[in-house]
């Protein structure tokens, strides 16, 4: 399991019989990569990061993140993963200094030359307490603690939710900087696939609690495409390709959305006869809302 | 850990500066009134640690209620967050007791007492020991399961206050038929029962917070 820094079989979370927000979960997040897990507010994603540090327990399955069981061994875990949640509250009433003394005993790794370059870099007052901070410099309070302790494993969940883009913008480069310089493995939630897309080499999709699919993002833009037929009279009713997951009809023309595509698999298009056919890239927001819009074929 | 500890003492520490400041005020009162109202006064004073006991445990876990997945998501263990919590309003109220000590020793000596250890013995094992102590760590002890289940101080306060009556009140209309003549076995047995309780109440908490999970 060294290669993969997460890895999920089966990990299930069910609060009451009816609500299951994590189902079956087949996770492998490999070392050295920035992992995006991308979901709808309320897929899962929240509850899934909550227990990979061992703040929820698995009702099913199995977790490891860095080799250990997050249930069994969620101090050590903590020890070695950099956590940013959504909207991280904080003691208030303490400055930044404050939290960053009431934290630093807790690790063990902890690089003081470290923190003090970060309160720098992201222009933090030390002696402003933190419920005078904009949402945006919390975030980055937030960052500071979970990238002070040189963590193995960044963990962020969503840390860019509610903040206005500018600050989004300054924030992710923030992260951007950090993962070129230290090389860390970053698993990133959001459901904001524009910011999503700048920093991923992986992606996951998570929808309703089940994984649709994770995969290099290089290889899932090779894979899903979108596929434009024109036909000269009726379009056919019974057109259909591997892996489809959206069908798009507008007067004569066509469109497929798939996540199979091989050319190979193209050539099957031809015994409808279409006038023409052409093939479409999708970006990282096109492929998510095909995978789970309203209108994804089941 | 030094850490946790100072944190906990920041938060506490204007509950504590305003239990001093009325006991003091309680105790102060008895030294400037004469007959009946010295006394009154005086258990005024130990009734405000009982109030402040209800409002240390209360307040343990609410003041947590947006900040416990912050707190969690550090490498601490939850026994060294559970039990540093709590030895904390412990020791709030072992402060306010000190207090109250202090301050009759101050005025035992300044009215021309002259021993006042013996003073002591003789009241101490009635009003603290047997009565005082044990209720304070029982209220205390109810109000932090309270506040750790419902995150809210008034419901945790009132909770508790209504919880502990209703336990004592058994005891205490058992005591009022039996009247003097069992004072000191009734007392003791009552001192251990809520000790036993508090233990007990002390053990729920701590399994409730060793599986408590940051629901989304």
């Amino acid at each position: 399991m060294a290669e993969y820094v997460i890895e999920t079989q089966g990990l299930t979370k069910r609060y009451t019989r009816r609500n299951e927000a994590v189902k079956s979960l087949d996770l492998k997040v490999p070392k050295g990569s920035v992992y995006v897990f991308l979901g709808r507010n309320g897929a899962g994603k929240t509850t899934t990061i909550r227990m990979l540090l061992g703040l929820l327990q698995k009702t099913a399955g199995k977790a490891e993140v860095l080799g250990l069981d997050p249930d069994k061994n969620p101090v050590p875990i903590k020890k070695r993963v950099g956590y940013v949640a959504d909207n991280q509250k904080m003691y208030d009433w303490m400055t930044i200094q404050e939290t960053i003394n009431f934290c630093r005993p807790f690790y063990p790794t902890w690089n003081n030359s470290l923190a003090e370059d970060l309160l720098k870099r992201f222009e933090l007052p030390k002696r402003a307490k933190i419920k005078e901070l904009s949402r945006g410099m919390n975030g980055k309070v937030a960052l500071l603690l979970a990238l002070a302790h040189q963590p193995e494993l960044l963990i962020l969940d969503d840390p860019t939710s509610g903040l206005d883009p500018v600050v989004r913008r300054e924030f992710l480069q923030g992260i951007i900087e950090i993962i070129h310089q230290e090389a860390k493995t970053v698993f990133f939630s959001t459901h904001i696939i524009t910011e999503a897309e700048q920093i991923a080499d992986y992606a996951g999709v998570l929808e309703e609690g089940k994984l649709l699919l994770s995969q290099p993002l290089d290889k899932l833009k090779d894979s899903v495409k979108q596929i434009r037929l024109i036909f000269e009279n009726k379009v056919p009713d019974d057109v259909s390709f591997p892996g489809l997951l959206k069908k798009e009809l507008i007067g004569h023309e066509l469109v497929l959305t798939v996540k199979d595509y091989t050319p190979d698999a193209l050539k099957s298009l031809a015994r409808f006869n279409p006038k023409s056919t052409e093939v479409l890239d999708l970006n990282l927001e096109d492929i998510f809302v095909s995978l789970v819009g309203k209108e994804a074929v089941a | 850990m030094k850490s946790l500890f100072w944190k906990e003492w920041r938060e506490n520490r204007t509950n504590l500066l305003i239990g001093i400041m009325i006991v003091i005020g309680f105790l102060l009162l008895s030294f400037f009134v004469s007959g009946d109202m010295v006394d009154i006064a005086k258990v005024l004073a130990l009734v405000a640690i009982f109030a402040f006991a209800g409002v240390f445990g209360a307040w343990s876990f609410t003041k947590e209620k947006n900040t416990l997945e912050f707190f969690l998501s550090t490498p601490v263990k939850r026994e060294t967050i559970f039990l540093n919590k709590w030895l904390s309003g412990i020791l709030n109220i072992l402060i306010l007791l000190s207090v109250v000590l202090v301050m009759e020793a101050v005025i035992f000596y300044s009215t021309g007492g002259f021993n006042f250890l013996f003073h002591l013995r003789q009241t101490a094992d009635n009003r603290i020991l047997a009565w005082s102590l044990p209720a304070y760590f029982l209220y205390y002890n109810i109000a932090f399961l309270l506040s750790l289940l419902l995150f809210e101080i008034i419901s945790a306060v009132l909770g508790g206050l209504i919880i502990y009556v209703v336990v004592a009140i058994p005891f205490v209309s058992f005591f009022s038929s039996h009247g003097p003549r069992l004072y000191h076995a009734l007392a003791w047995i009552w001192t251990i029962l809520q000790l036993i309780i508090s233990l007990s109440i002390f053990l729920i908490a701590y399994r409730i917070f060793s599986r408590k999970e940051v629901k989304v």
